[in-house]
């Protein structure tokens, strides 16, 4: 396929993906952005200039070092409370959940959904994609299609595209850092002062983006990491506006033609940043950049399931990736993948360095094998599915990595 | 040409040639970067510096100390006085009702808050000009200050068990938390609109932030305003208790069992024509009660009586054992003593049969305003000593705090803060008639009433004179008004004398209109504010849109005709040409699409905008009411043309 062809059409592919398409099979899907969760932290003085980032330390605790197998499954759907069944992205927090649903926010908190907040309430639209706690404020602020939201004091406030600087209303992700919250929408990158209520925007007229789609924002090291729609991975140095563009530098579209060169490809789905590693997802495989290296994997050479894959959440050394067949654990050399099987059962499928895929049925299942975003915390995974939120779980003792490496598996 | 006289006369022409033509040519410049025009065909200095109010960035300082906020020393033995217009701390020493001494800030300071720590001797007071906190030792009179806290900070509390100063920040809308010890920031919190006092909940979990101003609504919406309540442990906003159809809450003070607070607010039904003003339906003074932890309603009951308003209500206090409050109604000089058990009373009793509320009820509080003591001029803040006995009310015009027995309401004696010598000059004869609501029928408001700190309260009010539910109007600042006229958003006013004059008196007050004399000094009082300062930001992107202000070109390079630029009908240094324009903007109920030119001066912090307030926010006047290019072109620009311009227009 010509690749101005994919260029130009798979934006409104996208789009149209989350909004109408079935929840199942493979579908192109809503790319939705890193929603990290900050925990308690001291606030920034206030200066013109941004200080440069500094990332509170969250409350949450991470998996495992050894990682966790997820065996028992439980569905949080519609019939529980979800105010929709596709749910776009979840944020974990120490006490509570967040399901971003096609019609709405749901809060979740002893497994139950507790709250749902709608358009009704002030939020600037029903399709909710992502979500992010402001360590300065605590308060939530939500990316939605219809514009910007901040959950404070159980109160919504929207901005939106002709009310405020916001670039667009379509708000794919949401991060924070300091008195900022970083917004990446469908016409570029916003980030909005809310200590000073001062507005900035950037986008293919002003930064090194190719194009204006801005896929996901998540901060980390210093720096802010943007995906952006045939641009790769981007950072930013906000300081002092330093921008660094990462793109295949293999230039080619179909193929990865020179393995772990840089980004997989330029259109990212996705990026999260943790422990100094940014992971980056894409409809064509996935990578990670550490240590001024990137590496790449591909369906065909590692335990990923599916190359397309919708979104990444990094918790500690451990990705999370979502893709269109399941979830997706690894560090880069262990796999696990959780799918859910014909007779409802679920399955996981641990691919090990110097040992033979093995797949394990469980009892419980995830709701779907289609999963657009998922968070971890402790020996718990969420995750966003077609059909309502999954609550994984680790009860025995068993770790990805195998006690002779490290670990302490018990089977 | 031998003679030295020619040679010197000559020698003296030419560098007074080159002097000129070096002074035309800087002139030139100046301009020219401030206009972003081309050589101008008048750049004499007069042209933009005519007005006097520019050069000041605050208002007329006389020497008068314009006693804010209060508070004591742990052991009861000083009180200390924020001196808003000495900008010092008045250490008062209770016994013997003289000031013993003062802390000095830097001029400008506007010192507005104190809180006093409870152990030590440390004093920390808000100085809302500079944007900063002070720690005064008590002892030394050492002023420590803080870094900017936010803008304009005004109300301050101590969480003692935590070590640290809530701030509300009024013109940054925000809390702002910082370490007692370090005056470094910990966190900032967003609050309501103009948030301005908090009080701390007894055992400390909850911090209650009263916010003058309603939230930004759609027009046609009723206002609200909120009492942000902050959890302590947490640092983070706990709840947003709305108080509907009410604004400017003041005072805010915790009731003894600690469960609510008491605040103080103006119900305010501004979308009733203003004829409503004889029923007290337009405007009246109540409190509400709010739960402490922020969970369920604010139950509002009335503070007026049926036929006699107490305006402006402002300072509240509790006394320790829970039989009564004081709430001071600073335009009609006096201090209503509420009993407190007869008003929990009546929050319980049901409501109205007739199925209004009790707020609307103009006889009930009867039936628990225990006495309303006279006092001096505008008295605003009310402090009550911790064991009850001595209750100290700031009386700002007078410059005097007054002490009274809490018992029987008398005044026991007044301490006197200092003024100048002579007699009020028409500017402070103008500031006394402003916060008075003696000239209004029964008394029920004052100018100050819609435009606290001479600004206004955000609202929209339907002036009958043009027929009701007729050309609704936005109310505009009073700050920065000097030089301005026409006013009114028809621009039929020519100057303040017949904007404050009788015709106002018919159509606002109900009342008889100011005499000469005072409407004289009223205009002078209004004449003498300065605008409201913009938020000082010199960034790119403000130079981007100062640029885009004055811009003569689309950005694909087509001209913009002269009459369609920003700079045309907004021209420096006032930001209005003082003529009307129809910028397209005309509604179904508008008689006409005409209307006088405002100025920017202070723009920032003057939301909503436009003739009727249907604009919220800046970005709302291009993205929504500009759809064919008559309010200026905007449609041409990309969204960071647009923000660049709101950033420019925010530093006006």
């Amino acid at each position: 396929m010509d690749p101005r062809t994919i260029r130009r059409a798979a934006p409104a592919a996208l789009l149209a993906a989350a909004l109408l398409l079935p929840a199942c099979g493979r579908e192109e899907a809503l790319a939705v952005g890193d929603g990290g969760a900050g925990g308690a932290a001291a606030g920034e003085a206030p200066a013109e200039r941004p200080a440069p980032v500094a990332r509170a330390a969250t409350a949450l605790e991470r998996p495992p070092a050894a990682g966790a197998i997820y065996d028992r499954w439980e569905t949080i759907g519609v019939a529980e409370g979800l105010p929709a069944r596709k749910v776009l992205s979840v944020t974990c927090e120490p006490d509570r959940v967040w399901a971003c649903t096609e019609g709405g926010l749901a809060e979740i908190a002893g497994g139950k959904v507790v709250r749902v907040w709608t358009p009704a309430d002030g939020l600037a639209h029903r399709v909710v994609t992502s979500c992010a706690r402001s360590a300065t404020t605590g308060d939530l602020w939500i990316g939605t299609f219809g514009g910007l939201s901040r959950l404070s004091g159980g109160r919504i406030t929207t901005w939106r595209q002709t009310t405020s600087g916001l670039m667009n209303d379509v708000v794919y992700g949401v991060d924070c850092e300091g008195d900022r919250v970083w917004c990446a929408t469908a016409s570029g990158l916003s980030w909005y002062d809310f200590a000073r209520d001062r507005w900035g925007v950037y986008d293919h007229n002003n930064a090194v983006f190719h194009e204006p789609w801005v896929y996901a924002v998540t901060v980390g090291d210093g720096l802010v990491w943007l995906g952006v729609w045939g641009s790769g991975v981007i950072s930013l140095e906000p300081s002092t506006e330093t921008w660094r563009e990462f793109r295949d530098p293999d230039g080619e579209m179909e193929v990865e033609l020179v393995p772990d060169d840089g980004p997989v490809h330029v259109i990212t789905s996705s990026l999260s940043y943790d422990e100094g590693a940014v992971w980056q997802s894409t409809y064509f495989g996935v990578s990670r950049y550490r240590d001024g290296r990137w590496r790449s994997w591909l369906k065909k050479d590692s335990g990923l399931p599916s190359d397309f894959v919708n979104s990444v959440k990094a918790r500690g050394r451990w990705a999370l990736f979502n893709t269109d067949s399941g979830l997706c654990v690894t560090d880069g050399d262990h796999w696990a993948v959780y799918t859910r099987r014909a007779d409802g059962k679920g399955e996981v499928r641990l691919t090990r360095p110097g040992r033979e895929p093995e797949v394990r049925v469980l009892d419980t299942a995830p709701p779907h094998d289609f999963v657009f975003q998922s968070d971890a915390r402790g020996r718990e995974v969420w995750i966003a599915t077609a059909e309502g939120v999954g609550h994984g779980t680790a009860t025995g003792g068993a770790t990805m990595v195998p006690a002779e490496a490290g670990g302490s598996e018990r089977r | 040409m031998r003679s030295p006289w020619i040679r010197r006369g000559l020698a003296a022409a030419g560098a007074l040639l080159l002097l000129g033509a070096g002074a035309a040519l800087a002139a030139r410049s100046h301009v020219g970067r401030f206009t972003r025009q081309g050589p101008p065909e008048d750049y004499r200095c007069g042209r933009c510096h005519g007005h006097w109010t520019l050069f000041r960035r605050g208002p007329i300082r006389e020497g008068y100390p314009d006693p804010a906020g209060l508070a004591l020393s742990p052991d009861g033995r000083t009180l200390f006085v924020a001196c808003e217009g000495t900008d010092s701390l008045a250490l008062v020493d209770v016994a013997s009702g003289r000031v013993r001494a003062e802390a000095r800030f830097a001029p400008g300071s506007l010192p507005q808050g104190v809180a006093a720590a409870p152990a030590g001797r440390s004093v920390f007071v808000t100085l809302r000009g500079r944007d900063r906190v002070a720690a005064v030792d008590a002892a030394s009179l050492e002023v420590r200050e803080s870094g900017v806290v936010g803008r304009g900070p005004s109300g301050i509390a101590l969480d003692a068990s935590r070590g640290r100063l809530l701030v509300a920040n009024g013109e940054s809308d925000d809390v702002a938390i910082l370490d007692a010890a370090t005056l470094e920031p910990v966190r900032r919190l967003s609050a309501g609109r103009e948030p301005w006092r908090i009080a701390v909940s007894p055992d400390g979990r909850f911090a209650h932030v009263v916010n003058r101003l309603s939230a930004l609504h759609a027009a046609g919406d009723l206002p609200v305003s909120e009492v942000t309540v902050v959890d302590l442990e947490q640092g983070r906003v706990r709840s947003r208790v709305p108080l509907p159809s009410s604004h400017l809450a003041e005072g805010v003070a915790f009731l003894p069992a600690g469960d609510r607070s008491l605040v103080s607010l103006v119900r305010v039904r501004n979308r009733l024509p203003i004829t409503q003003v004889a029923r007290g339906w337009v405007m009246s003074g109540a409190l509400a009660l709010v739960p402490a932890d922020g969970e369920g309603a604010a139950a509002l009951l009335p503070t007026d009586d049926m036929d006699r308003f107490h305006a402006d209500p402002a300072g509240v206090a509790v006394a320790p054992d829970g039989s009564r409050a004081f709430l001071a109604a600073a335009a009609s000089d006096a201090l209503s003593v509420i009993d407190l058990p007869a008003l929990l009373a009546a929050e319980r009793a049901p409501p109205p049969g007739d199925g209004g509320e009790k707020v609307d009820r103009m006889d009930l509080a009867a039936d628990y305003v225990a006495a309303r003591v006279p006092l001096g001029a505008n008295p605003r803040e009310v402090l009550l000593s911790a064991d009850g006995r001595r209750l100290f009310v700031s009386e700002r015009w007078d410059g005097r705090v007054a002490v009274l027995d809490p018992a029987g309401g008398a005044v026991l004696h007044r301490v006197d803060l200092g003024r100048p010598a002579g007699g009020p000059s028409e500017v402070r004869r103008g500031d006394r008639l402003f916060h008075s609501a003696a000239i209004t029928f029964q008394g029920g408001f004052a100018c100050r009433s819609c435009h606290p700190d001479g600004h206004q309260d955000g609202l929209v009010y339907d002036f009958e004179i043009d027929g009701m539910g007729r050309n609704i109007v936005d109310n505009r600042s009073l700050l920065g008004v000097h030089g301005t006229n026409p006013f009114k958003w028809t621009g039929r006013n020519p100057g303040l004398a017949d904007q404050c004059g009788p015709r106002f008196a018919k159509v606002l007050t109900r009342a008889d209109p100011f005499p000469a004399r005072d409407l004289a000094d009223l205009v002078a009082y209004i004449d003498s504010r300065p605008p409201r300062r913009g938020n000082g930001a010199l960034t790119a992107s403000v130079e981007r849109g100062r640029a885009i202000f004055f811009r003569t070109r689309t950005n694909d390079g087509r001209e913009i005709p002269e009459g369609n630029r920003c700079s045309t009908c907004h021209p420096p240094p006032l930001y209005t040409h003082r003529r009307s324009a129809d910028v397209g903007t005309r509604s179904p109920l508008d008689t006409s699409g005409e209307f006088d030119t405002p100025h920017l001066l202070g723009v920032v912090g003057s939301a909503p905008f436009l003739h009727d307030g249907k604009a919220p926010t800046l970005e709302e006047i291009w993205t929504l009411h500009n759809p064919r290019d008559t309010h200026g072109v905007s449609n041409d620009m990309s969204k960071q043309q647009l923000n660049d311009l709101v950033d420019f227009l925010k530093t006006l």
